[in-house]
């Protein structure tokens, strides 16, 4: 196993009496797998997300559970430094919108270089030359000219681009990808999927798919978790439970959208 | 309107880095026969109406029957004005070594072009040699509380809690107390034996220790918006550290405020040192500063007689409005309901 959460709990911290953010959550990720987490707005699916980064708001606590990453590791327990050395190497993330996730005042190809230079030592040359040549396998037909881009100097879809180049820069185990298709148009969105089916394929990722899309998840993911009110209600290979939705959230869920 | 002011900063500040080339004589340079000696103007037309190669004509001092000095010009004596005249060496900054002053004239003719003081030094290139001191102990001063400010207010902002209060109360501290009382109170810890040097050092120190406490609160507030933007936690998700997410992706955001911030800061410490100068407690004589040229007008004897020791007021005054200027047009600028309109700085 990957990645196991078990038995996740999040609650706002200081206010044990109010219900929790998230409930005894169990996720499990497979090596090279596509999972996704399905629910709607306030389900606790980023929530769920963010606390395997460990990057819950200060506000937020996780009160009981494990994450354990390769069988080995619990990441809740792990100190800030070693933390911050699996950030980024491990595991990373692709957010929602790429526009904000950018640091406006800084070049595209600089803010991918620092993901190098924070967890490698690597001389300057060299890591230049290895985010160019992310750009160009996420898909970007001018590395050179993105790589000297502001981030408001690109389209949507290239810049989401750009976000899973910086994403897949150290070649993580797994990455965390929040809505990563929710700001982008039809066509690019099927780009992006297309991608990341590539990213699999090609190298030995897998993917926690954070998303609303059902549609999205039937065409892309191995298995799927649907999670209702801060709980996992159903999962299951997605193919089954897209064919016979046990429970009736579910069921209504999909009718919602027909899939 | 603000290139007047920067028109006005950048003629103060080349003054005052070649003072020694462009004055004609050193700030020590004195010579008691000429005590408040009055400006001696420039010639260009002798008493007989021919136009000449600049001169200025020779000095004279008597005592009236008051005894009281009386200065009067002897035509006889002229003295033509001499450009890239020799004199004794000296080093601007105590590194580019160079014997030859811009203008001045062969003595014992005495070229006071706004007056002498009380030991017969040269006003204007006492000004030129205090600029030295006043402007810069705004850049070095205002250089230091900045750093010390945006470090306090950003890692306050960033961490917030009990990090961001502690900070904050000690910010508070120091603002709590009137700063000019703690001027002088931390004057006073300076050892009175220190060398003109120590003493600017000690006096920049002291100023930037007092002013960095309001805009660590102000970026304080800033950060924590900023810290709250997407970027922010994508560097964290991407494994940087606290430290450079501080330094590169939320204090360069800060930086528009900065430097008005900045500008608008700097005419506070010229007019601290020149108070303290003012006092005796800034550079002490022979050395020059604004503020202690401007002491020795401070009696009503001296300003009656030899109004021009009042000069080195106006500078300070010419200064601080250019400083307010251009941080007026800098904030205009980067006013974003300015946009609209022109973006003229």
């Amino acid at each position: 196993m990957l990645l196991t959460i078990k038995n996740l709990s999040v609650r706002i911290k200081g206010q044990e009496k109010a219900g929790p953010i998230i409930a005894d959550v169990d996720v499990q990720i497979r090596p090279n797998e596509i999972v996704a987490v399905v629910g709607a707005s306030g389900s606790g699916k980023t929530t769920t997300g963010l606390a395997v980064m460990r990057l819950l708001d200060p506000a937020l606590g996780v009160t009981a559970g494990k994450i354990i990453l390769e069988d080995q590791q619990d990441l809740l327990a792990l100190p800030a430094s070693e933390m911050n050395r699996i950030r980024g190497s491990k595991i990373s993330m692709v957010f929602q919108d790429p526009l904000s996730a950018f640091n406006p005042v800084l070049t595209v190809g600089y803010q991918i270089d620092e993901v190098f230079k924070y967890h490698t030592s690597h001389p300057g040359k060299r890591i230049r030359s290895m985010t160019q040549e992310w750009l160009q396998r996420v898909g970007i037909p001018e590395p050179q000219r993105v790589y000297h881009s502001y981030p408001h100097q690109l389209s949507g879809g290239m810049r989401q681009r750009a976000m899973i180049a910086m994403a897949m820069a150290l070649q993580p185990r797994l990455i965390i990808a929040d809505e990563p298709t929710s700001n982008l148009d039809v066509t690019l969105q099927a780009r992006i999927l297309e991608l990341f089916q590539e990213l699999r394929e090609t190298q030995d990722v897998s993917i926690l798919f954070i998303t609303h899309d059902l549609g999205l998840v039937k065409r892309l993911c191995d298995r799927v978790y649907v999670m209702n009110k801060g709980r996992v209600i159903e999962s299951g290979k997605s193919t089954e439970v897209f064919a016979a939705p046990r429970e009736s959230y579910t069921q209504q869920l999909l009718k919602a959208v027909s899939v | 309107m603000s290139w007047v002011g920067m028109v006005i900063l950048g003629l103060l500040y080349t003054g005052a880095i070649f003072a020694d080339f462009i004055s004609p004589y050193s700030y020590r340079d004195e010579n008691r026969d000429y005590s408040y000696c009055p400006p001696t103007p420039i010639r260009v037309k002798d008493r007989d109406g021919r136009w000449q190669w600049p001169f200025v004509y020779g000095v004279t001092m008597r005592f009236d029957q008051y005894y009281r000095r009386v200065y009067e010009i002897d035509e006889t004596q002229k003295y033509p004005l001499k450009i890239f005249i020799r004199t004794e060496p000296y080093k601007i900054f105590g590194l580019i070594p160079g014997s030859r002053r811009l203008f001045g004239v062969e003595d014992p003719g005495r070229l006071y072009l706004w007056g002498a003081d009380a030991r017969g030094r040269d006003l204007f290139s006492r000004i030129l040699y205090g600029g030295r001191v006043s402007l810069f102990i705004g850049l070095i001063g205002v250089s230091i509380s900045f750093t010390i400010g945006l470090i306090i207010g950003g890692i306050a902002g960033y961490f917030g809690g009990r990090i961001d209060n502690i900070l904050m109360r000690i910010c508070e501290m120091f603002m709590m107390v009137p700063g000019f009382y703690l001027l002088l109170a931390l004057r006073a810890v300076v050892p009175p034996d220190f060398n003109s040097v120590q003493v600017f050092v000690s006096i920049v120190v002291i100023l930037a220790f007092i002013g960095w406490a309001g805009l660590a609160r102000v970026i304080r507030g800033m950060c924590l918006s900023l810290r709250e933007r997407e970027y922010v936690l994508a560097a964290k998700a991407m494994g940087q550290s606290d430290l450079a997410i501080i330094l590169k992706h939320i204090l360069p955001h800060t930086l528009s405020y900065s430097v008005v911030a900045i500008m608008l800061s700097i005419p506070s410490y010229i007019i601290m040192e020149s108070a303290l100068s003012l006092l005796g407690l800034g550079i002490q004589d022979p050395f020059a500063s604004w503020g202690n040229l401007l002491s020795e007008a401070m009696g009503i004897v001296q300003i009656k007689f030899a109004p021009w020791i009042l000069l080195p007021g106006l500078f300070i005054f010419l200064s601080v409005m250019a400083f307010n200027v251009i941080g007026d047009a800098l904030r205009d600028y980067w006013d974003p309901r300015f946009k609209t309109g022109q973006r003229n700085l």
